[in-house]
């Protein structure tokens, strides 16, 4: 459970600080933000489901 | 709070190199309060979390990992006065196998020290009229 947890917590830090030097504009940087978190969150849950499969 | 009144006559490299040495300051000195506080904030958070849960900052000349570890001393470097008090404070310095979440927590360390520099280059766009 922990390692989820800092899945999170990174994928919301490394959001945090993106949204901040975009160059989207006041009102889209959050938008840019949540952007940037989810897609984190995707491809994290994509390469997990991907890692488990493989017969290592 | 992000605006241009007072028009910053620091030298853009100045501005770059106070940006790395304290994350975020690079923004507040020139009016962005809320990017400086934000952006630093957050850098530092993540540096205390990569430190809480056992990660190490890699030496420039390390080799343990061979010449990745170089590699990861140049991301680790980038947090500036962090990696500076770390290194010579010596804490932080030593592997932690024992700890599960060890190697994220190098991770976390390291993609601080790159965000750092990220914000560090955007104070210096900043300060030369390339972002607004």
């Amino acid at each position: 459970m922990i390692h989820f947890t800092l899945m999170i917590l990174f994928a919301l830090l490394v959001a945090v600080v993106f949204g901040v030097v975009g160059r989207e504009g006041e009102h889209g940087r959050v938008r840019y933000g949540i952007k940037i978190f989810l897609e984190f969150l995707g491809v994290g849950f994509a390469l997990a489901w991907l890692l488990y499969r493989v017969p290592w | 709070m992000e605006s241009d009144t007072h028009p910053n006559r620091t030298n853009p490299w100045l501005i770059g190199f106070v940006s790395w040495l304290f994350p975020g300051l690079g923004h507040i000195m020139q009016g962005r309060l809320l990017k400086g506080i934000l952006g630093g904030a957050t850098i530092l958070l993540m540096f205390f979390v990569g430190v809480l849960v056992g990660g190490h900052i890699y030496g420039l000349r390390d080799t343990s990992e061979g010449l990745l570890s170089s590699l990861f001393g140049l991301c680790d470097l980038g947090s500036g006065i962090l990696y500076l008090v770390a290194r010579f404070a010596g804490f932080a310095m030593n592997e932690r196998p024992d700890q599960a979440t060890a190697e994220y927590g190098s991770v976390f360390l390291m993609v601080a020290g790159l965000l750092n520099l990220i914000m560090a280059l955007d104070a210096f766009d900043i300060r030369v009229g390339r972002k607004s």
